[in-house]
């Protein structure tokens, strides 16, 4: 059928651009994902900081804070692409028409709006931790940073590993947009590849699949990482310290 | 009880918490000696808890002073987490870390707090860990354990960190009745041992048989304070009388 | 049960939604030769062009279209969305040189076809405003003759058929002046226009590499381009810029000029400067033939 023999035609004459797209559209999304977590846990640690009572600390505090909010709601509350635009030409405008260097800004911008997400993710993640954690870790004579690093955040990371790996999945679709600036991801090279073949419909057809095959093959990996992260569900009692075959194995109960 | 000291190890003067409009602790006054046992009674809403959370600065007093070995714990002179390092609390929830072992519950605030080698942290632990009776669970999460296994371990992790007083809040309350007895017996060992501890209970048979001291507080005040005898056999005033008969 | 049910609801929205697509009576374009003739048709444009402002302006009886990307002109064509769409005459030469059951209406402007001036369907050169470029490639460009416009056009669509395959045909344009000496030009085009400009895998034909790209721009636009650095003594750079950031990159200076098929209209001139046109095309209507 001509319609197949098309889309072979095209990947035959086009694949090394299909591949380079793909691993940059990877790329900005694993990079940007990560860059966004650490945003998201360093803004939730900071505002669960309890207030302090000297009046100093309290407004840079509260200042902190409400810089932090502002940053979340922007980011969250308009579209990548515009961001995209307003951040790349922004900087273009201001710097004599020297552009950023494509690939960074693409990471930088995927990073920032993930970031606003993720610290509402993390943010819920550290309020739905039981507040006796915190005691516990405050009586033993934790810091606040040390209750974080070393309770609250392990136990936040577990429960929000799913949304993690949603927003990852967005960012893998999400660059996309990336491509009114000119980042040479899968699809600016698809509308290249497109310009060039005039083949709109297979072309994109052969990114729709390359797409899928990615975030599918993402959601697996760490549905794996999310039962690994859940820990075994058996333990081992210790019977004798010289004796191995004494041990005695507990699965708990489901 | 053998050879108790006079020194004071925890003052509470004046001391007023309040949250809000709604006044909780009204004026407590109570000196805590080196190796004494104190079981705080009363009805719930009384303050009892609210007065052990504000010795290790969970809350923070509206009023009044704490000074610990003479210095005010709130001043510039001590760090709140050395000090919370010394003034170690058991809690009715156990507050348990449940991303770490039973083990490791007992290690880390070592390692994180104290600064102690992991092999330094774990003989330690270990030690307070067979003491409580929980050796064999070392490796387990704290979701694979029992209430009053989850308490040994919470005082295991408690005594890892050699403090000197151990604030004990409701320790039994939420335990299935068939586990209050192992972690009493747990408690009861560390009296004997000379641990200064200050116990927040209900369990009139605890205070009446260990305790050095028995406070009765109501509404926000120390209504009483006596020798278990005084307090259990012929207590003065007549709240006191009337809670006692309510709960024995 | 319920699951049954959502099926066959499923089924008959779709059904619906197809049997509402299906549903237009084809109007055949192939005898008509002016505007009048395109009675009764689906015709369509790009929007935000001249050449919708004048397919609603200056037609009766059409049933007007619109859509946002020039590619999906011809997809609409190919699949019977549509009767025909207006482009511009080079982009119709390389249209069906690639789809052998395409033809276009040969209209002229201000005669048969649509009013236009050159403002409208001429395109021009755009550099900054107030840049001194515009008077010197004024110059440059009054010394292509229209025979060689028209030369290098036919063979700019002769080339889009199969742009990596190396012609034997001697470039139709070329500069004498082979010293670069006065720095870099640096001119932004989509590369996405065939005729005028489009993006290649290979160097082949005199195609110019893209800035920052492993690919490759050529066309009338990128000829164009060359001999006017040249003559200009620079060097070139090519850069693919999207159509609607062409004119905000000129404006914060992060290239020099804009080739890529752009017309001086009104509301560009208020924020660039454009040169004289260095290609005037008539606007024509691309149908489907019918079996």
């Amino acid at each position: 059928m001509q319609f197949f023999e098309n889309v072979g035609n095209i990947i035959t004459k086009y694949w090394p651009y299909f591949l380079k797209g793909l691993g940059l559209t990877m790329l900005i999304a694993l990079i940007g994902t990560v860059i966004g977590l650490l945003i998201g846990l360093l803004t939730g640690i900071i505002r669960t900081i309890p207030l302090s009572k000297k009046k100093v600390v309290y407004y840079i505090q509260k200042t902190v804070n409400v810089i932090i909010a502002i940053y979340v709601e922007v980011f969250r509350g308009t579209p990548m692409m515009v961001q995209a635009m307003v951040i790349y030409w922004g900087y273009a405008f201001m710097n004599g028409g020297n552009t950023l260097p494509l690939i960074p800004a693409g990471i930088f911008i995927v990073s920032i709006n993930t970031g606003a997400y993720m610290a509402e993710i993390v943010r819920g993640g550290i309020i739905s931790i039981d507040k006796g954690q915190f005691e516990g870790a405050y009586s033993v004579g934790m810091t606040h940073w040390q209750a974080m690093i070393h309770v609250i955040i392990p136990q936040v990371l577990r429960n929000i590993l799913p949304s993690i790996s949603n927003e990852f999945v967005i960012n893998i679709k999400d660059t996309s947009v990336l491509n009114v600036i000119g980042v040479m991801e899968l699809y600016y090279m698809a509308s290249k590849v497109q310009s060039m073949t005039w083949k709109i419909f297979e072309t994109y057809l052969i990114i729709c699949v390359m797409y899928f095959i990615m975030t599918y093959s993402i959601t697996r990996l760490l549905r794996l990482c999310e039962k690994k992260l859940a820990g075994k569900n058996s333990y081992t009692i210790c019977g004798s310290q010289s004796d191995p075959s004494a041990e005695i194995h507990v699965k708990e109960a489901e | 009880m053998e050879n108790k000291s006079t020194q004071t190890v925890v003052e509470l003067c004046h001391l007023e918490k309040s949250f809000g409009d709604h006044e909780v602790l009204k004026d407590i006054n109570l000196s805590v000696h080196k190796g004494e046992v104190i079981s705080v009674i009363g009805s719930s809403g009384s303050g009892k808890s609210t007065m052990l959370r504000c010795i290790n600065l969970l809350e923070i007093p509206t009023g009044g002073k704490i000074y610990y070995e003479g210095t005010d714990i709130e001043s510039k002179e001590i760090k709140l987490t050395s000090y919370r390092a010394k003034v170690e609390m058991v809690f009715q929830q156990f507050n348990l870390f449940n991303n770490m072992t039973a083990l490791d519950n007992c290690v880390k605030p070592q390692m994180i707090v104290l600064k102690r080698t992991r092999e330094e942290a774990e003989r330690i632990a270990l030690e307070y860990i067979e003491k409580v009776g929980m050796s064999a669970y070392r490796n387990a999460k704290p979701s694979q354990l029992s209430g009053g296994q989850k308490q040994r371990i919470a005082i295991a992790r408690a005594l890892s960190m050699n403090p000197d007083v151990i604030l004990f809040d409701e320790p039994t309350s939420a335990l299935d009745p068939e586990m209050v007895g192992e972690v009493l017996e747990v408690m009861k060992s560390l009296a004997k041992a000379g641990y200064t501890m200050i116990v927040v209970t209900h369990e009139m048979g605890f205070a009446r048989e260990v305790s050095d001291r028995v406070i009765f507080m109501d509404g926000g005040y120390i209504v009483e304070e006596g020798t278990p005898e005084e307090i259990f056999s012929s207590p003065k005033m007549e709240r006191t009388k009337e809670f006692l008969s309510r709960v024995l | 049960m319920k699951r049954i049910l959502a099926l066959i609801l499923t089924a008959v929205l779709l059904v619906g939604c197809l049997a509402s697509c299906g549903g237009r009576d084809k109007v055949d374009l192939s005898s008509a030769t002016n505007l009048d003739d395109l009675k009764g048709a689906t015709i369509a444009a790009q929007t935000g062009t001249f050449h919708l402002e004048a397919l609603e302006g200056q037609t009766e009886g059409v049933t007007v279209k619109e859509y946002p990307d020039f590619d999906q002109l011809l997809v609409a064509l190919n699949n019977g969305a549509i009767d025909g769409y207006v482009a511009e005459e080079p982009t119709a030469y390389a249209v069906i040189a690639q789809n052998a059951d395409l033809a276009y209406i040969a209209l002229k402007n201000n005669d048969t076809g649509f009013t236009a001036t050159d403002a409208d369907t001429g395109i021009a050169v755009a550099f900054k405003t107030g840049s001194a470029y515009v008077a010197t490639v004024n110059t440059i460009l009054a010394g292509i003759s229209e025979q060689t416009r028209a030369a290098l056009m036919q063979q700019a669509v002769a080339l889009s058929v199969d742009p990596d395959t190396v012609s034997n045909d001697a470039p139709v344009l070329v500069s004498s002046n082979t010293n670069t000496s006065n720095g870099t030009l640096k001119i932004a085009m989509e590369c996405a226009y065939k005729p005028f400009n489009w993006s290649q895998t290979t160097s082949a034909n005199g195609a110019v590499k893209i800035q920052g790209s492993d690919l490759y721009a050529n066309g009338y636009d990128v000829q164009i381009a060359k001999y006017i650095a040249a003559e200009l003594g620079m060097a070139l750079e090519i850069h693919a810029v999207e159509w609607d950031s062409l004119i905000t990159g000129l404006e914060a200076g992060t290239y020099d000029g804009i080739i890529a098929g752009m017309s001086p209209t009104a509301d560009r001139e208020e924020v660039v400067d454009f040169t004289d046109c260095y290609y005037n095309s008539n606007l024509v209507i691309i149908y489907k033939k019918s079996n």
